[in-house]
């Protein structure tokens, strides 16, 4: 029994960490992939790095994705910034990431199969995807510059 | 279930203590989960009566006002609560409402800007502020907030409007528009000339009135172009259902990551709709009045719904029809007379593609209309409009 107890006690710490960790907290983690919606996001062999004509673009997206988590940062001593807000822009930077990885599976699938045509639309749902994580990052750290 | 023996160690236990704690004190929650659900709810309710009147008393009324020299920036800052903003003839701000307890209220000229602001954070289950301002019309607009949610109305210049979360309202601004919120529903109702809106989760709409959508604006549209209620859209969501519905538009550019698209519109000849998306679906809304010039195209979803074809909707590949739609009967058919329809459905290398085009002869072409999606499904589907009064 009293092992049951400590092994329950044990497990309850372990689920309420997420719960009690804070919405800003939540926020600066990595986004993981939405696997489901998003199939190529999970994909192995798909390469990280973006085509050679995204390069500039991929560039933007970190230094956006940098100036976000600097200043959500500081923010969290701050707590302005409502947790329905960090909450939404976490849910947001998952989908934006998972649309980027899915993106360039397709991208590493066209060009496996010598398709310019599939190509050019999967460069240009990649570059959708690229403009939308820096739209969002840049709009998130806007709002949060300004309510701060 | 079995019924437990007792042992001899526990049997004098139940006797001395057990039953007549069982009695006195078990039986109330052996009652009903109904019964007891409702006993929970009405200590609820009681507490909500005891709270909500004392926090709502211990909002403070703000009442201010000030002078502001014409073509004045207002900057508004807020936090949360309820916000209406509108614009006035008169060369001032005026603010009245109940502050949030923790909220003050400061207004001070900053140069060629106006700076209003409610400062402080409100303190947890307290009532929020709830606002309305005053500002001049012809004053450009910056507002950003928290949490607070805005109606914003009445502008004759740009109007910036941004909150983190909360719903956003934004009518009968005759200035470029730029409105974002990251949690919250978005609605802009033009005409409105140039609108820039974005949304994180919430929803996005953007419309016309529907009692300003009928045949002298389409009319208007295909002899001259002068009724375009927007001239040019952007329009972005992460996982929100965007709307954009509007029987003219000179350029609008519409993407949504997962959330749905849902769009009725018709490009003016020099303009262009793009349309993408990457998971959720691309909805494509016709009129037998509109004229268009569609190229759809998802490379992973499917195509369902009803495009304007000659007899039944398409079912599968390679369905293509060409002709004047009024020789012809079918639910998909557009009724006016004379309409020219060519559609095109098939399954290429790359996807689904669905193409088409219809409208009369002697039209104004409209510009391209195209829609690109990833792995969303396209859905086309016949908008009936309502008639002009």
């Amino acid at each position: 029994m009293l092992v049951l107890a400590a092994l329950a006690l044990v497990v309850g710490i372990v689920l309420s960490r997420n719960t009690t960790r804070s919405a800003a907290e939540r926020a600066a983690l990595p986004p993981r992939a939405d696997c489901v919606r998003f199939p190529g996001a999970c994909a192995d062999g798909v390469p990280t790095a973006p085509p050679a004509e995204l390069a500039a673009l991929h560039t933007e997206v970190a230094a956006a994705d940098s100036a976000w988590r600097t200043t959500l940062a500081r923010e969290s001593r701050s707590g302005v910034f409502p947790d329905k807000g960090l909450t939404a822009m976490r849910d947001a930077l998952v989908a934006t990431e998972s649309a980027v990885r899915d993106a360039r599976a397709l991208l590493q699938e066209a060009e496996q199969q010598q398709n310019a045509d599939a190509r050019a639309l999967a460069l240009d749902a990649l570059r959708e995807a690229y403009e939308s994580k820096r739209a969002l990052l840049t709009r998130a750290t806007r709002l949060l510059e300004e309510a701060i | 279930m079995p019924r437990m023996k007792a042992t001899r160690f526990d049997a004098p236990f139940a006797k001395i203590f057990a039953r007549p704690f069982a009695r006195r004190f078990a039986r109330p929650f052996a009652r009903p989960f109904a019964v007891l659900f409702a006993m929970r709810f009405a200590v609820l309710f009681a507490l909500l009566f005891v709270v909500v009147p004392n926090t709502a008393h211990a909002q403070k009324p703000v009442t201010a006002g000030a002078s502001v020299p014409r073509g004045t920036v207002i900057h508004l800052r807020l936090q949360s609560g309820s916000v209406k903003l509108s614009g006035w003839p008169f060369d001032s701000v005026h603010v009245s409402g109940m502050l949030a307890p923790g909220e003050s209220w400061a207004m001070r000229a900053d140069g060629d800007t106006m700076r209003l602001r409610a400062d402080g954070i409100p303190r947890g289950l307290a009532a929020p502020s709830e606002l309305e301002i005053f500002v001049p019309m012809s004053s450009p607009l910056i507002v950003r907030a928290a949490a607070a949610s805005l109606v914003v109305r009445d502008f004759d210049v740009s109007v910036d409007v941004a909150t983190a979360a909360g719903n956003l309202l934004v009518e009968a601004v005759r200035g470029p528009v730029r409105a974002e919120t990251m949690q919250g529903t978005l609605t802009v109702l033009g005409p409105i000339p140039r609108v820039d809106a974005s949304t994180a989760s919430g929803a996005l709409l953007v419309s016309v009135p529907y009692d300003t959508i009928n045949d002298v604006v389409y009319e208007q549209r295909t002899t001259s172009e002068r009724a375009t209620p927007f001239s040019v859209v952007l329009l972005r969501s992460v996982s929100g259902r965007i709307t954009f519905d509007s029987p003219a538009v000179d350029s609008a550019i519409i993407h949504n990551v997962r959330g749905d698209v849902r769009v009725i519109t018709s490009p003016t000849a020099s303009g262009r709709v793009h349309v993408t998306s990457h998971v959720g679906r691309v909805i494509v809304g016709w009129t037998d009045k509109m004229r268009a010039n569609v190229d759809a195209l998802t490379q992973k979803g499917g195509v369902r719904g009803s495009v304007p074809v000659n007899g039944a909707p398409p079912a599968g590949a390679a369905a293509q029809t060409t002709g004047n739609v009024a020789q012809s009967a079918g639910d998909a058919a557009p009724s006016s007379a004379g309409v020219d329809v060519s559609t095109l459905m098939r399954r290429t290398p790359l996807g689904v593609a669905v193409s088409y085009t219809f409208g009369r002869s002697n039209d104004t072409r409209p510009g391209p209309f195209t829609v690109r999606a990833v792995r969303g499904e396209l859905v086309f589907e016949r908008v009936d409009v309502r008639p002009a009064p």
